[in-house]
């Protein structure tokens, strides 16, 4: 098979001294970076794009690849241990792994973590190995209108999510709209909801001061109100026994794993499409499906293994567009285009002809790159974990500067950064009146994406709205969005149901039996 | 909400802006150092030392970091003027 032999030809590329030794670096780095709350791997990407000019393309683009991969995995550090999406596409993390971290389960937590994105970076690259070219063709299929059904799938999990409290998510969901409505608009230029004519309002509110000051500020507030400001020490052990009973409780979600892989490649690879959408699909899809769903959030260990999982494959995925088509899946791969047209490489389907060292020998540093990163996370774990053992009135001024100075190094505006405390407060005071926050988050990632989908579709076809309906693919899609909404209605009429039921069997059996 | 969560709330959130607020005028540097030096001592009740190792430590960690490394300017305020010299070396 003339795929397998260009694989191997990839290995030996990869493989090379200088290569292995920029995708350990990478990894490492990118480790670093994605822990850091306010840095993703966007930032390391754009930073670390410069210093690729002194090393030949091949191993320019390995490096920052492992930086893209290690920040995935970093990612998941900083949610589970402080409770702060380390980046974008961690936010899904957090949402399980911090109560797990609470519970002092916190290396479950990371062992899950790593894990999943090992399972789910592999089964991407080998999809990607196989698949690149048919792939991409399914790919340029999707215009606008599929792009809008897929974001109001994504919303339709999470309304599913709401459980009992659906009218509260729903508010949620429109609070967080609004937000994500500030700035100018994207096609017109008009300026929409400045406050107060606040000149810092015209770049919109970055989705990062969100969720820095709602699960910053907000997180340290609500855990500085469960401690009372004493000393806490959340218990947290390590040894290579609990590693092994990690393993045992993860083979349960395997096949979460692997359907989480596939959600989040697919979603990865769809144009503007990155880790964020698929991660926090992939925890949706993976509370529907589940049979305990109310038990997540409270620190189910599938709510980490799905969306970690996702975002390692849809980070894959999006390089795939990137390659073969030059168009970038997601931010981060923005950077890697432009980085490879400064190197001189024209992407297209003519890559895998003219340059197969460099194609293959990406790919084949991946596989690499995904080994080498679950090792080192898994072997790091201990560190991570002794940060926790910390008192906590030591960590929560550290976590404090790390906001703040975290929150401003994204848009170097103090604006942004006075943001970020204020809506600390706002949904503190939110969360303490049950509202979910987290659709909340999710409107504001997926928002702008949906209004720019829903436009450029409603322009497109000048305003006719059955447009939505009639191309096959975006009906299926949104079928399948109604059904994740009233799937989970029918479960909950049907549990009230079976309460009122068995309330009344055990009234009648309370007084048959005090007579 | 009980008293005692208020009372540490407030000054939690209080000490935010006024560590933000001090920013716009002394720098974050020493705006952090200050509020380290408060928080630290004061709401953790932790010992000088302690106190002090961390509150020099972090701006200084936080400078090489941001600016030495990522090269990302943290806003300095007034007190700009004495990090010329440092802009020197770095640059």
């Amino acid at each position: 098979m003339e795929i397998l032999d260009a694989l191997i030809q990839g290995f030996s590329t990869a493989l090379t001294p200088q290569n292995l030794m920029l995708m350990m670096m990478g990894c490492v780095i990118g480790l670093f970076v994605g822990a850091m709350p306010g840095l993703g791997s966007v930032n390391g990407v754009a930073i670390l794009l410069p210093v690729t000019f002194l090393v030949p393309p091949t191993g320019a683009i390995i490096f920052l690849a492992a930086v893209y991969y290690g920040a995935m995995y970093g990612g998941a550090i900083s949610s589970i241990m402080l409770g702060i999406p380390g980046a974008s596409t961690a936010v899904a993390t957090v949402f399980d792994g911090r109560p797990l971290a609470m519970k002092g389960k916190a290396d479950l937590a990371l062992v899950a973590a790593a894990v999943g994105s090992f399972v789910g970076g592999t089964i991407s690259v080998i999809l990607f190995t196989l698949f690149a070219p048919p792939l991409a063709d399914f790919a340029l299929k999707f215009g606008p209108q599929e792009e809008f059904a897929l974001m109001m799938l994504a919303f339709a999990t999470f309304i599913g999510l709401g459980g009992d409290d659906i009218p509260k998510t729903i508010f949620s969901i429109a609070i967080g709209l609004v937000f994500a409505a500030v700035g100018l608009d994207e096609i017109s230029g008009q300026p929409r909801l400045i406050f107060f004519d606040i000149t810092g309002f015209y770049h919109g509110i970055n989705f990062l001061v969100l969720a820095i000051g709602i699960y910053g500020i907000g997180e340290i507030l609500w855990t500085l109100e469960t401690s009372k400001g004493e000393v806490k020490v959340t218990q947290a052990s390590f040894t290579a026994k609990r590693i092994l009973e990690a393993f045992k409780q993860l083979k349960k979600s395997i096949t979460i794993m692997i359907s989480s892989s596939f959600l989040g490649y697919f979603v990865g690879i769809l144009p503007a499409a990155g880790a964020t959408p698929a991660s926090l699909m992939a925890y949706g899809v993976a509370k529907t499906m589940s049979k305990d769903p109310d038990s997540f959030g409270q620190g189910n260990v599938t709510g980490v293994v799905a969306p970690e999982t996702a975002n390692n494959a849809a980070s894959t995925g999006s390089m795939l567009p990137m390659i073969t088509l030059g168009i970038p899946g997601s931010p981060t791969t923005a950077i890697l285009l432009g980085g490879m047209i400064i190197w001189g490489l024209r992407p297209g389907p003519l890559l895998f002809v003219n340059h197969p060292e460099f194609v293959w020998g990406l790919i084949g540093s991946l596989y690499m790159a995904n080994l080498f990163a679950v090792i080192i996370n898994i072997a790091f774990i201990p560190l991570f974990v002794s940060v926790l053992k910390l008192p906590f009135t030591i960590l929560a001024p550290i976590i404090f500067v790390l906001c703040i100075v975290g929150g401003y190094a994204p848009t170097q505006s103090l604006h942004d950064v006075w943001l970020i405390v204020i809506f600390g407060a706002v949904f503190y005071l939110l969360r303490k009146l049950n509202y979910p926050v987290a659709p909340a988050v999710l409107a504001i990632v997926l928002g702008p994406l949906t209004e720019r989908a829903l436009r450029q579709s409603l322009i497109a076809e000048q305003g006719d709205v059955t447009t939505f309906i009639e191309r096959p693919l975006s009906a299926t899609i949104l079928v399948l969005a109604v059904l994740f909404v009233v799937l989970p209605l029918f479960k909950i009429v049907k549990r009230r149901k079976k309460k009122s039921a068995a309330s009344s069997e055990t009234q009648e059996n309370g007084s048959s039996g005090n007579q | 909400m009980d008293r005692d969560t208020r009372r540490i709330n407030f000054i939690t959130v209080g000490s935010l802006v006024v560590l933000l607020g001090l920013t716009h005028v002394i720098g974050i540097y020493f705006a952090i150092f200050l509020f380290l030096l408060f928080y630290l001592r004061f709401v953790g009740r932790h010992s000088w030392l302690l106190t002090g190792i961390l509150s020099t430590a972090s701006p200084i960690f936080l400078f090489f970091f941001f600016e030495a490394l990522l090269k990302i300017l943290l806003p300095k305020g007034y007190s700009e003027p004495l990090f010329y010299p440092l802009y020197q070396i770095i640059y």
